[in-house]
């Protein structure tokens, strides 16, 4: 009977003093999701502990008449996915020779509450509670979300289509020659279903390597995750009209295709990736806009695609409506220019993510840095920022150049610039307890501005 | 590099002054953000260069002996010709000193919310206050004129006076003394209480901590194995959780004895008191002992002021931040009474009284404890 009522009561006091967010923290790879994760859950912890690491937020939750009280990470309880360990991230960072995390190979989650007092008579309910749910994954396996609403002719035919086009064509061209010997009806069979694979997966790691493209599906292919490769993977894109004859190698690879498809959308976006109420997309700006115009308008079509397809998932059934309230479009890594150039970025971030149509949600663009490994200066009458290259121990200017306000057209000059491949500093000295929380640049705007209406 | 082309918009276009894209006046703004390591000698302060018309004090006419005039604020970074990629640059040998990993500042500090006592908990203080300084000064006052008539009469009769004013003024400092050591150790644990809240996780139990255990160690005799668990903690993680998993189990037992000691004694006294109002002071009696005795067994020292501090805690963590769980007890003790009231008649009211002690122990023991109280 007293198990019924504490049960009841809280239940009860959950509902009136509980709101549970699930911030999708969304990216390709290499966009610093499980630096901004870390960074984020460390910089509240420390905010939790009476540090000022996010001043913005602390003036949102003052202008909204409330204060922090704490902040916990919830225990891993018995969750089956892996626990993201923030405490073990800032090691890596903070370590003798400090390093940056490495590229995240699976699932892992974790839970935030921030504790909040309540003001005026509402105090006899006792503090509110926001729970912060946030998920980190493999960026590759993200370019799977719009393939699940493509059959495998549909999803043959497009990527065909790309890898025509440069910058593709330099590294497809075996890949091309090999299906373009195909018969349209050739019979199944395993060897030739495995060179193909291996040659369609080759071009997408130099498309990675060679010219830093993202839009690089299935996913997977680039990074199995824990399970590893298996036979449901071994199959390329293939043109052809019309149904698969029976016994096909066409049909092969599209049984193929559709057990992939099947499967992420069971293990992957199925139980992690239905309903989301906040999304961060975090785009590596200038290591797209360095890497050349190819790899820019990649980055650009797949963070278009992406943000679609979540916009899609994110809608009811019935009536169309949208649980994802706000969504902040964010330039990582910003700390690698200069203060004077971050608004340039931003701009240059803005029309890069301009939408055609009308965009329903509540949105932002912002140049942002989770870890701030670097100091402005100037440097020969130019802006710079200071920092350590990783693997040397001298800081050295490292001057951004040009960064246009808005995405040079084709042809243009600043496209013919060579490959630059975004140099990897070496993360500023923290503390490895997190105590200071970790120095950012405009994390707390985001943040505050995420959360403003639930604070 | 290729020439900057029309197309190519310039948000900050070049000053109408050639020498501004070298802007390098030092000192005219501080380098962003403001950190505690020194700038590189080389390396100076971002300087802006001016967008107006720059005076011209050799050819502009006016006065020759016209104080020059104050320089226009700058306003823009001399942004980087068009045509200029990115790069990774070596500093140049005027800047030996300059190297080692990038520090930034440490974040200030934030006043953490705490609960405060309504205010007519101050104004009682201030009342009670005022009333003893009042009633010790009379009795100083009176203690002076009676020692002046004693020596009027008689010597002998003054010095007796004397020595009985300075037993009573003995006795009124070592009271004061105890209570000033009893409320030192609440405060400490106070500071302990903030130590934990402010301390990472990842981060080594804090010296206060294993003080505090010790000390309750070596009154609860039982809670030794515990506490040298707690005392080989590596983190405060680890010794937050073997406190809630071994040393607060063995006071909750501990407790729970105290308060169904109290809460029998309840039972009894109210049960045979005639009167309501002689119920009230018996059970406020009981309730002053147990909470002495909770306090007494997590380390804190007897004293009516720490009392009276402890008090003003239940009236806000049972009064104000445990609401949803008052109203839940209190559904709950309405239907016991119901209940109990057909049973048992008379004796329904001294039940609850006994469950109300029993939660006394309960509030008092968190309050009591660095982790478990509001603070």
């Amino acid at each position: 009977m007293l198990r019924l009522v504490s049960g009841i009561t809280d239940e009860a006091e959950r509902m009136l003093n509980e709101t549970t967010l699930r911030v999708a923290i969304t990216g390709l790879s290499r966009s610093g999701k499980t630096v901004f994760i870390t960074s984020l859950i460390a910089n509240l912890m420390a905010m939790g502990r009476g540090r000022q690491t996010l001043p913005a937020l602390t003036a949102q939750l003052a202008a909204n008449g409330t204060a922090l009280r704490s902040v916990q990470l919830e225990p891993a309880g018995t969750q089956s996915l892996d626990w993201f360990d923030a405490a073990d991230k800032l090691r890596d960072l903070a370590g003798t020779t400090p390093h940056w995390p490495p590229r995240t190979s699976d699932l892992a989650s974790a839970s935030l509450t921030l504790s909040l007092e309540r003001s005026g008579p509402a105090r006899i309910l006792g503090p509110r509670r926001v729970r912060l749910e946030l998920l980190d994954y493999p960026g590759e396996w993200l370019l799977d979300l719009p393939l699940l609403d493509q059959d495998f002719a549909q999803w043959s035919a497009e990527t065909i289509a790309l890898l025509s086009t440069p910058p593709r064509l330099e590294v497809a061209k075996d890949f091309l020659d090999f299906i373009a010997t195909l018969d349209a009806a050739a019979p199944a069979d395993e060897a030739v279903a495995r060179r193909g694979h291996r040659l369609y997966l080759t071009l997408l790691e130099q498309a990675r390597d060679r010219f830093g493209l993202r839009w690089l599906q299935p996913g997977r292919f680039l990074r199995p995750g824990p399970r590893g490769e298996s036979p449901m993977m071994w199959f390329f894109p293939l043109p052809g009209a019309g149904s698969a004859p029976s016994g096909s190698l066409r049909d092969l690879l599209a049984r193929r295709f559709a057990a992939y498809r099947d499967d992420m959308r069971q293990n992957f976006f199925d139980p992690w990736f239905a309903r989301f109420d906040r999304q961060v997309v975090l785009v590596d700006v200038l290591g797209a806009l360095w890497a050349g115009q190819g790899a820019f308008e990649d980055s650009r079509h797949a963070v278009a695609q992406i943000a679609a397809a979540y916009d899609a998932r994110s809608r009811s059934r019935w009536f169309g409506l949208s649980t994802l309230k706000r969504v902040g479009f964010v330039a990582s890594k910003a700390d690698h220019v200069p203060a004077a150039q971050r608004p340039a970025l931003e701009a240059l971030f803005a029309s890069m993510m301009a939408t055609p149509g009308e965009d329903r949600r509540t949105t932002t663009h912002r140049a942002i840095a989770a870890l701030r490994c670097t100091e402005d200066a100037t440097h020969d009458g130019l802006p710079v920022v200071l920092g350590v290259p990783l693997g040397e121990d001298r800081r050295r200017p490292f001057r951004p150049g040009h960064i246009p306000t808005t995405a040079p057209p084709a042809g243009d000059p600043f496209w013919a610039r060579p490959f630059f491949e975004l140099p990897a500093l070496r993360p500023p000295l923290i503390d490895p307890d997190g105590r200071d929380g970790l120095p950012n640049l405009g994390l707390d705007a985001l943040l505050s501005w995420l959360l403003e209406d639930a604070l | 590099m290729t020439p900057p082309t029309p197309n190519r918009p310039a948000p900050n276009p070049p000053a109408p002054n050639p020498s501004a894209s070298n802007a390098s006046a030092p000192g005219t703004r501080a380098p962003y953000p403001p950190t505690p390591n020194s700038p590189a000698p080389n390396l100076q302060a971002p300087s802006p260069q001016p967008l107006g018309p720059q005076p011209h004090h050799a050819t502009a006419p006016g006065w020759a002996d016209e104080p020059t005039a104050t320089p226009q604020r700058p306003t823009a970074l001399a942004e980087p010709p068009l045509n200029l990629g990115p790069a990774i640059l070596e500093l140049g040998p005027e800047s030996p000193g300059l190297g080692g990993p990038i520090q930034h500042g440490v974040p200030a500090t934030l006043d953490l919310p705490i609960e405060r006592p309504p205010s007519w908990f101050g104004a009682l203080g201030l009342m009670a206050g005022a009333t003893g300084a009042l009633v010790l000064g009379t009795f100083g006052l009176g203690l002076a004129l009676m020692l002046q008539d004693l020596f009027a009469t008689s010597p002998i009769l003054g010095w007796l006076g004397i020595a009985l004013g300075t037993g009573a003024g003995g006795a009124v400092l070592l009271a004061l003394g105890r209570e000033w050591r009893a409320l030192r150790r609440l405060k400490a644990l106070d500071r302990l209480a903030l130590e934990l809240r402010t301390t990472p996780g990842g981060a080594a139990p804090p010296a206060a901590l294993r003080a505090w255990v010790q000390d309750v160690a070596r009154r609860l005799p039982e809670a030794a194995p515990a506490a040298a668990q707690i005392l080989r903690a590596t983190t405060l993680d680890e010794a937050r959780g073997l406190l809630r998993a071994t040393l607060f189990p063995v006071l909750d037992a501990k407790v729970k004895a105290l308060g169904w000691q109290s809460a029998r004694q309840v039972f009894v006294v109210t049960a045979i008191l005639p009167s309501p109002a002689m119920d009230a002071a018996a059970m406020g009696i009981l309730g002053l002992r147990l909470m002495r005795q909770v306090a007494v067994l997590h380390g804190l020292r007897p004293g009516t002021a720490m009392l009276w501090r402890l008090l003003r805690r239940l009236g806000i963590s049972a009064g104000l931040a445990a609401g949803t769980d008052l109203v839940a007890e209190a559904g709950f003790e309405q239907f016991m009474e119901g209940h109990a009231a057909k049973l048992a008649g008379g004796a329904a009211g001294a039940t609850i009284a006994a469950r109300r002690m029993l939660r006394l122990a309960g509030a008092s023991a968190a309050a009591c404890r660095p982790e478990g109280g509001q603070r």
